[in-house]
């Protein structure tokens, strides 16, 4: 239990750092996380398409799962593209990117579900890779 | 046999009513993280929680009073005011997060948006409240969610390595991603501890009659229904690490959180999941509604109970009703049900302060609990895990909200 103690004091002294660090200018790691969270809604997209071929969820499901996953990304996208700083940021740009082509095959993906397409949904599921990026 | 009777049911319904919207998402989010890092947390809260809930029933079986009610007695209305202002505001916002989990677990069957729910999920736990005695609210939302113990196949059908599990229960530090890891730990902390949860338990032990004669009964529920609740924590934690972590998915939505029921139940995956997620959150929320009379009545000592014709605790009953539609209002102005509970379980800690304190004063004095008072260890702990959790949400919360 004092190990316990001991640890949530080294965690207040980590997380005081860990502010002043965001407040010093953390636009690049502000960007680093929007875009660890288009990987994650990428990944959860071939997640969902991936159980809704093997008919493991139902369509209902799916589409719900993928619309969902349409607005976060859409988030991250504004959120992104919020300031100009943010876009004079390589990784910014390449977010974006990546945020938009997410966007399109999320929408394809959606709309070959809705109309229980397998093939058009496997189709659009190759353009967004595997799962697990590794 | 009525005590062994009430000894089963009562371990039964604590880990059918253990998991709601706070503990699946904060437990989704760490395992996806950080893996079996944060077990720790998650055993830590337990324990503290198990501690709380048992000198809240003692309290109440010893005294016959409710902890609100003692506080008001020993310190005083105005003394009160404070925490009672802050568990209201941590009420009003953990309840239209619960209401808004339970909606989108009816999202996640149905396609519907979530904000349809919000009114229908209100008016049925509105008619709970008004028509169910406490051992019905109790005893029947505790039995329908033994679903959530789905979470639990599904971590042992993944078959995770033992040895890593067994170390992640001694605290380590993350190599990545600090503050984060911080705001999970105040977030579990927040979703296990809730403060609701210890007025709620004394009170009902108050409504069940528990005389200091039951105090082992007490003492055995509290100590293993909450271990076992617990448990379920551990169960969607762990389901978390071995199935969203390796796909890199960190569930940002309960869409999302539900995938890691998959490779253990397929089709019945997203049913069972909306189940636990629907059955959790709806019982919680009826809980904090009726936290919410019991603390005004017990503050301002009008007549209370949930077992009492409504008539004859008309104050009691407008109470929870006016909270229930303040949650409501919350819940219908479309804040993202996740969001808004991992911020209300984290400003959890930040009043927990000044809801435990209190509490521990009143165990170690004989007017109120007489030669059952508290050992100096179980208070020295409990109080310096109040204090730092306190300390530590203070600095976590307004990193997490500047990191968006």
């Amino acid at each position: 239990m004092f190990g316990v103690t001991r640890q949530f004091g080294q965690l207040v002294a980590v997380s005081l750092a860990a502010i002043l660090a965001v407040s010093c200018g953390g636009k690049a790691s502000d960007v680093q996380q929007h875009a660890e969270k288009i990987e994650s809604l990428r990944a959860t997209a071939v997640s969902v398409t991936t159980a809704w071929l093997a008919g493991d969820v139902s369509g209902i499901y799916a589409m719900t799962a993928l619309e969902r996953t349409f607005e976060l990304v859409a988030n991250e996208r504004d959120a992104v593209a919020s300031t100009p700083e943010n876009l004079t940021l390589p990784a910014a740009r390449d977010a974006l990117r990546e945020s938009e082509a997410l966007t399109r095959t999320l929408g394809a993906l959606w709309e070959a579900v809705g109309s229980a397409d397998a093939a058009s949904a496997r189709r659009h599921l190759s353009e967004l890779g595997p799962a697990s990026s590794g | 046999m009525g005590a062994i009777v009430d000894l089963l049911l009562g371990i039964v319904t604590s880990i059918g009513g253990f998991v709601e919207a706070g503990s699946i998402s904060t437990a989704a989010q760490a395992g996806a993280q950080f893996g079996f890092q944060l077990l720790w947390a998650i055993a830590a809260a337990t324990a503290m929680l198990a501690m709380l809930i048992e000198m809240s029933g003692r309290l109440a079986a010893v005294s016959q009073r409710s902890i609100a009610a003692a506080v008001r007695e020993r310190f005083g209305v105005k003394f009160q005011i404070v925490p009672l202002t802050g568990e209201l505001i941590i009420d009003v916002l953990l309840m239209a997060a619960e209401i808004g989990g339970a909606a989108t677990a009816l999202t996640l069957l149905t396609g519907v948006h979530w904000q349809w729910f919000v009114i229908p999920i209100g008016a049925a736990v509105w008619a709970v409240l008004w028509w169910c005695g406490f051992g019905a609210i109790e005893y029947g939302l505790g039995l329908l969610g033994l679903v959530t113990l789905s979470f639990v196949v599904s971590a042992w059908r993944l078959q995770p390595s033992t040895a890593s599990m067994a170390a992640s229960f001694i605290p380590t530090m993350p190599t990545h991603h600090h503050a984060q890891y911080g705001f999970l730990a105040v977030s579990i902390l927040g979703a296990t501890v809730s403060p609701y949860l210890l007025n709620f338990y004394s009170s009902g032990s108050i409504e069940e009659e528990m005389t200091e004669k039951e105090l082992w009964v007490n003492r055995t529920t509290s100590y293993l229904g909450m271990c076992f609740g617990g448990v379920v924590s551990m169960g969607v934690l762990v389901s978390s690490a071995m199935v969203l972590a390796p796909k890199h998915i960190v569930p940002d939505s309960f869409e999302q959180a539900s995938l890691m029921l998959v490779p253990a139940f397929h089709r019945w995956a997203v049913p069972l999941f909306a189940a636990s997620l629907g059955i959790g959150c709806f019982g919680a929320a009826v809980e904090l509604a009726l936290n919410a009379g019991y603390l005004f009545a017990q503050v301002f000592g009008w007549s209370w109970g949930a077992n009492r014709p409504r008539r004859d605790a008309v104050r009691f009953s407008t109470a929870f009703v006016l909270v229930l539609c303040a949650a409501l209002v919350v819940a219908s102005i479309g804040f993202d049900p996740l969001r808004l509970t991992l911020l209300s379980v984290a400003f959890t800690v930040v009043i927990m302060p000044f809801v435990v304190l209190p509490f521990l004063v009143l165990m170690n004095d004989p007017t109120y609990v007489k030669q059952h008072v508290s050992g100096p260890i179980g208070n020295g702990l409990l109080a310096a895990l109040t204090l730092l959790g306190g300390l530590l949400a203070l600095v976590v919360i307004p990193l997490e909200i500047l990191g968006g």
